[in-house]
Parts: structure tokens; C-alpha cells; sequence
């Protein structure tokens, strides 16, 4: 029963208007949510593309610089290995690193010497004497320290542009030259133009340097290194070229600018890798990085943005299609709610009136069956008053008619007589009737005395009322040892005593009457059946015989008022059991009734 | 018995005129010749049997169903009066109410015999009634 009314429960609330709504929100609710979730996966994943990419690109930089660096201390081991680098091994160790092929972005790798004043005009000889008639220390000027680049290689017409420049003479590269003669280790310039740089392809650059002391100075200190101090191996980089080389094809979804320090302006900007970013780029600021790195004691900062579009990839659309299915869904449910919650309306109206039809059907039937009840009550009281108070007027009927029977028979002319016959026989017939009548009408009025009642006494009476009759019919009355039953004693005798006088009136004038009362027991319901082997019922009267007042035979065949076999059922029915017939025409009848058995106590 | 049966006196206790002439017609066969008085009720039972120079019946026949005292009442204090006691008193009624009966019986009344409903079954009765009590049964003396 309880998962019943669960189910129930279940269908009351999905055939509910209110849950087609309530579904509705919810499904927008978990659509939105769902939707938002999907948006911030996927831009937390393209967070994470983004700032791995950087990572690769901040890496590759870092490695680059110092992979660099170490080709410019392998031209540092090379001076330090001889005591003097001619012009050709210098071009020859630069040949062999192949510059162009495997260290894109170096315009050039030289070695600059410093200068003082008074070595100036020996310094310019020497290097004339090389072969250089119009070297010179550019820019021309009297200035208290000299720089020259005496080797530079590839030693091409580009780079025959810097031979003899005087790097000291410009702040910037002053700062980095001074920077690696003082600490000894490789120092990178600011943002400079090469003078290598002509007119076209104009990229910034910065040059890289490396201090190269005297064997067996003291380098322990400053001062120490400034004496021992021979010159700088450096290089000069094309920012635009050395970035290409990093990122090989190019920097994915990501580009970059990178700044010198940490101010982020247009004159500040070493290299920028694609497009300006954007403000619609820049804007959300997850996707914008900055990281600081040092490059040979100079900052760097790299700047990070992702490229135009880079947000319309694919998984963007992912979101969109979450909240556009889920939409869908949400409506649908909505719809197919609403259907059976509308289904379920008119069902439960229909039932509804179905139901109430049914009830004012059955109040109509209640009154009916009380107002019955009623009236049948009445109509038992009225028979019984009426035919208790007819028995008396009747009586005198009948008696002074059997008396004029009795007194004045011979006394009338033919038809008198035959008269006087009709009177005498209609008063007989209709006192049997009153009789029976009452009788009747008694088994419902009068309370029933309950007790057990020993059927084999019951029997041995009944049979005994009828001595008279079953002498005259000749009739053989017979019987099992029948069960002690819980009734009114006097009214069950009434049925037996009905069925046994039925059975020996009905009998069949051919042969001799025989009647048998047997029982069987099931539980404590008592079958007893009084069988005969008289004339027998057709079987389509079976139930009318019970009805009062009905006979299946003229009133010259058989007597008898109609009145037994609907007392034996009143009586039967009182008992709370049953009474039916089986029998055939001709071949008997076998009249059973139920009665309960009495207990042991 | 060649010694000619005395004459009888009967009292009969009834209401109904037809019942009366019924008994009457019923006693008619009797051997003995019966003068039978008849009270309409109870009350006019006692006070014909109470009433001066009355001569006391040799049978009473007693109807229950009375107007104003009823067959009971009369059949109590009859059997308790030392004067009537010894009649003897036949019920004769319509009622087969055991409780009549036996009532009757516990009171004292010396038969009980219900009306039959058929005239010829009545007057067999009558008839016995009359064999047993006026003509067999030896009644105790005036």
C-alpha cells in the first residue's frame, strides 16, 4: 500500500502544473549555471594554453640568451688561449660558429679595445698597417677614453660600417662595456640602433658583452679587474632576428612584446612579435602576463597578450552550444509537463464527476434500500397483525360452514350443495393460507431463541407431525446421523418438516415414496440435504419455487398454499446460510441448505 | 352404563357469540343432557358463580382472550377460592402460546385445549371434552 500511494505521490506532483514551472526555472537555473561553468572551463583552459605558451616563450628566450653567451665565452677562451688573436683566427673561429646559419639574430661578433688618449694616434697606425688605410676612432673628438672595435665578423659591408667605432663614446653601450670590465661577467646594453642599421628593415638591437682580462691580473676586486683589463668580445643582436630564430615558426596563438626594464612604453620596446595588442585583447586581464627576467644583469620585461581571435577558437562555442541545448531540454520538459499536467486535469474531472454521479447514485440507492427496508418491515407487521386477526372471523367461516356441511348436506337442491361444497372448501383453504401466512410472517418478527439444536431430534419431531400424512402416502422416511447446529430449534423444524412434507406430496404416484435426509460438514458449515424421488423441478423454476406465494402446480393437482419452501428459505437465510434445489423432471428432487455447526461447548 | 346419566351443569366463559353457539351445537351429541349457562366475561363469570343461590357447575370452560378480567385472572382466583377450587376448569382458547399454557397449567387449570380452526375438527373436540369430563371422569360432589 505504501509504494502505491507513492507512485501516487510521484504522479501528483509530474502531472502538476506548478512542477512544469518549477521544472522550467530550474532547468533555465542549471542551464545558466551549467553554461557559466562550460564558459569559465573553457577560458580557464585557454588560461592555461596561454600561460603555458608564455612559459615555452619565456624559456626559449632565457636558454637563447644564455646559449648565446656562451658562444661569446668560447671567443673569450679563444684570446685567453694565445697571446695574441690575429684578425684571421678571430674571422675564423665566427666562420666556424656559422653565425648565419645557427645563431640568427647576431648581427655581428667583434672585439673592442679600450683606448686611452695617448695611445690613440699608435693604435690608428697599427690597424692602418693592417691594411686599413682609412681606420680611424669614430666619432672624431677629443674625449679621456677610447673605445675601437678592432675585429668584427662577419667582417661584410655592414659590418665594415662599425669597424673603429667607439662604443664608449655612447652612454648606453658605456653603461654595459663598464658594467662587464667591473664585475667580470657578460652584460647586455640597452636598447640601441646598431650602426650597422641602414635605412630599411630598422630593428632595435642591443649588444652583449664579455670582459676579457689579462691572464694573471687580479680579479678578485673592481680595481683589479679595471688594470688587468684587455678588452670586450661582444655581439651585436638584431632584436627582430634573434626573436624569429627563438620562436622558429612563429609564436602560436600567443604574442609578445618585450620591454627593457620594467617600464612599459613605446621607446622602451626591444621587440614586439606580432600585432599591437588591441584594448578588446588587453581587456581581459587573465590574458595578459608580464614577466621580468635578467638577461646578463639587464631586466627585461616580457609582455604577453594573446593574438587577435585567439578567443573564437573552437571550444568557444561549447558554452553556446551547452546553453542552447540545455534551452532546449528545459522547454521541452516544460511542454511535456504541462501536456500530462493538463492530461491529468481532465482526467481527474472526469473521475471527478464520475465519482460524484456515483455517489449521489448510491445516496439514491441508500434511501431506496431503507425506504424498502421500511416498507418490507411494515408489509411483515401488516401480514402478521392481518393474518393473526383474520384467523378469528375465519375461523368462525370455516367452522359454521363444515357445521352447515355437517347439519344441512341433503337439505339443498343440487346446486346448494355444490354451493355449500365451494364454501366449505374456500373457507379450508384460505384458513391453510392465513396459517401459513403467519407462519411466515412470524420467522421475521419474532426474535430467534439461539442454541444448539441436535438435527436428529429435530428430525424424529418433524417426522412425528407428520405421521398422518406419511402413513397415508405410504412413505419411506430415512436418514444419516445428522450434526447437533447452532439456530431456533422451532424454526428450523419448520424446514424440515416443509421439505419432507414437499417431498412426500410431490411424490411420484408410481412408484412408492422414498425420502432421505443426509448431511456432510466442511469446516463448521453444515450441508443437509432432504432428497426424494418424487416428480422433480424443472430446473429453469429453481429459484422462483422460493418465492412466496408461487406454485408450479394447479390447486387440483397439489395442495398446498405456496407459502413452504419461501419459509424454509426466510428461515434459512436468518441463519446466515443457503438453500437451493438440484433436481430434474422425473428424476427426484434434492432440496440442500447450510447451517453452522454448533461448537464443542 | 344403563344408569341414565344425570343432568350437567356447564359454565361457559365466552365473548365470541359464534363460539358460543358452536359449543352449544358441539354439546348437543353429549349423552348426558348439559345445561350450559354462558358469562361474556370475566368479571360476569365471578359474579354469576358468586351470586345467591347458585348452584355450582359441574365444568367450567374458560376463554383467555376476555373482556375486562381475562381467563388468567379468572382461573386464579377461582382455584384460590376454597369454594370453586375443585371444579374442574378447561381452557378453551385460540392462543397456542406456550406461555398461555403453561400458565394455565401452573394456575391449576385441569386442561387445555385449543380451538381447532375447522368445525368439524371443533366439534371433536367439543366432544371429547364433553366424553372425558361429563361422561368418563367421576367429578367430585355437589
Amino acid at each position: 500500500m505504501s509504494r502505491t500511494s507513492k507512485n501516487l505521490r510521484l504522479v501528483q506532483i509530474f502531472h502538476n502544473p506548478v512542477t512544469a514551472w518549477v521544472i522550467l526555472v530550474c532547468g533555465i537555473a542549471v542551464t545558466a549555471a551549467a553554461w557559466k561553468i562550460s564558459s569559465r572551463y573553457v577560458s580557464e583552459r585557454a588560461e592555461e594554453r596561454f600561460v603555458h605558451r608564455t612559459q615555452e616563450i619565456e624559456l626559449a628566450i632565457a636558454d637563447r640568451m644564455n646559449v648565446y653567451e656562451q658562444a661569446l665565452w668560447g671567443g673569450v677562451g679563444l684570446f685567453r688561449a694565445s697571446d695574441r688573436v690575429t684578425r684571421k683566427e678571430w674571422r675564423d673561429y665566427v666562420e666556424v660558429l656559422n653565425i648565419g646559419a645557427h645563431w640568427p639574430g647576431i648581427q655581428g661578433m667583434g672585439f673592442s679595445v679600450p683606448v686611452t688618449p695617448e695611445e690613440r694616434a699608435a693604435h690608428i697606425e697599427a690597424i692602418r698597417a693592417e691594411g686599413f688605410p682609412e681606420y680611424t676612432i669614430r666619432p672624431e673628438g677629443e674625449r679621456p677614453l677610447y673605445s675601437s672595435i678592432v675585429f668584427l665578423e662577419p667582417f661584410d659591408w655592414r659590418n665594415q660600417r662599425a669597424f673603429g667605432f667607439d662604443m664608449w663614446s655612447n652612454a648606453m653601450r658605456r653603461e654595459a662595456m663598464a658594467r662587464a670590465r667591473d664585475s667580470g661577467v657578460a652584460a647586455t646594453s640597452g636598447i640601441i640602433t646598431l650602426v650597422q642599421e641602414t635605412d630599411q628593415d630598422v630593428q632595435r638591437g642591443f649588444l652583449t658583452y664579455l670582459p676579457l682580462y689579462e691572464p694573471d691580473g687580479d680579479l678578485t676586486n673592481t680595481e683589479g679587474r679595471r688594470r688587468a683589463f684587455r678588452g670586450w668580445v661582444y655581439a651585436a643582436f638584431r632584436a627582430g632576428d634573434l626573436m624569429g630564430g627563438i620562436l622558429g615558426s612563429g609564436g602560436g596563438d600567443v604574442d609578445f612584446e618585450i620591454f627593457d626594464g620594467t617600464e612599459l612604453n613605446d621607446d622602451n620596446r626591444l621587440y614586439r612579435s606580432g600585432l599591437a595588442p588591441t584594448d578588446s585583447i588587453r581587456a581581459p586581464t587573465q590574458f595578459a602576463r608580464l614577466r621580468e627576467i635578467d638577461v646578463q644583469g639587464r631586466t627585461w620585461t616580457l609582455h604577453f597578450y594573446p593574438k587577435a581571435g585567439y578567443l573564437a577558437g573552437a571550444d568557444d562555442s561549447t558554452p553556446t552550444l551547452i546553453a542552447v541545448a540545455g534551452l532546449a531540454i528545459d522547454f521541452l520538459l516544460f511542454y511535456l509537463i504541462s501536456a500530462l499536467a493538463y492530461l491529468h486535469r481532465r482526467a481527474t474531472r472526469i473521475a471527478e464527476d464520475m465519482t460524484s454521479e456515483l455517489r449521489s447514485a448510491k445516496a439514491d440507492l441508500e434511501v431506496k434500500v431503507t425506504e424498502l427496508e421500511r416498507s418490507n418491515d411494515e408489509l411483515e407487521k401488516f401480514a402478521y397483525v392481518a393474518s393473526h386477526d383474520l384467523q378469528e372471523p375465519l375461523r368462525m367461516v370455516a367452522s359454521y360452514a363444515d357445521l352447515f356441511g355437517k347439519k344441512y348436506r341433503g337439505h339443498f337442491d343440487e346446486r346448494g350443495e355444490e354451493w355449500l361444497g365451494f364454501l366449505i372448501d374456500g373457507a379450508h383453504r384460505m384458513q391453510a393460507l392465513v396459517r401459513d401466512l403467519l407462519t411466515y410472517s412470524r420467522v421475521g418478527q419474532r426474535e430467534y431463541n439461539l442454541g444448539a439444536v441436535d438435527l436428529n431430534e429435530t428430525f424424529d419431531s418433524a417426522v412425528a407431525d407428520l405421521m398422518v400424512a406419511i402413513e397415508e402416502s405410504d412413505a419411506e422416511i430415512t436418514k444419516d446421523p445428522l450434526p447437533v447446529v447452532l439456530g431456533d430449534a422451532g424454526q428450523i423444524r419448520l424446514v424440515l418438516q416443509n421439505l419432507i412434507s414437499n417431498a412426500i406430496k410431490f411424490r411420484d404416484p408410481h412408484h412408492a415414496s422414498k425420502v432421505h435426509v443426509g448431511a456432510s460438514q466442511s469446516g463448521d458449515v453444515c450441508t443437509l440435504f432432504v432428497r426424494d424421488n418424487g416428480i422433480g423441478i424443472d430446473p429453469e423454476f429453481a429459484d422462483r419455487i422460493f418465492v412466496i406465494f408461487q406454485r408450479l402446480h394447479g390447486k387440483d393437482e397439489y395442495s398446498g398454499t405456496g407459502i413452504g419452501l419461501a419459509i424454509c428459505k426466510k428461515v434459512i437465510e436468518r441463519h446466515c446460510g443457503r438453500i437451493w434445489l438440484e433436481s430434474t423432471p422425473g428424476g427426484g428432487s434434492a432440496f440442500f441448505f447450510t447451517l453452522t455447526a454448533a461448537g464443542e461447548d | 352404563m344403563d344408569t341414565a346419566p344425570s343432568q350437567a351443569q356447564v359454565l361457559l366463559v365466552e365473548d365470541n357469540p359464534g363460539d358460543v353457539a358452536l359449543v352449544q351445537e358441539g354439546l348437543r351429541g353429549s349423552r348426558r343432557r348439559v345445561v350450559l349457562e354462558v358469562a361474556p366475561d370475566g368479571e360476569a363469570a365471578l359474579k354469576l358463580l358468586r351470586s345467591d343461590g347458585a348452584v355450582p357447575p359441574d365444568l367450567i370452560l374458560l376463554d383467555i382472550n376476555l373482556p375486562r378480567k381475562n381467563g388468567h385472572e379468572v382461573l386464579a382466583e377461582l382455584k384460590q377460592d376454597p369454594a370453586f377450587r375443585a371444579i374442574p376448569i378447561v381452557m378453551l382458547t385460540t392462543s397456542v402460546r406456550s406461555a398461555d399454557i403453561r400458565q394455565a397449567y401452573v394456575q391449576h387449570a385441569n386442561a387445555y385445549v385449543a380451538k381447532a380452526m375447522g368445525g368439524a375438527e371443533f366439534f371433536a373436540r367439543i366432544e371429547s371434552i364433553v366424553g372425558f369430563w361429563l361422561e368418563t371422569a367421576v367429578l367430585p360432589p355437589r
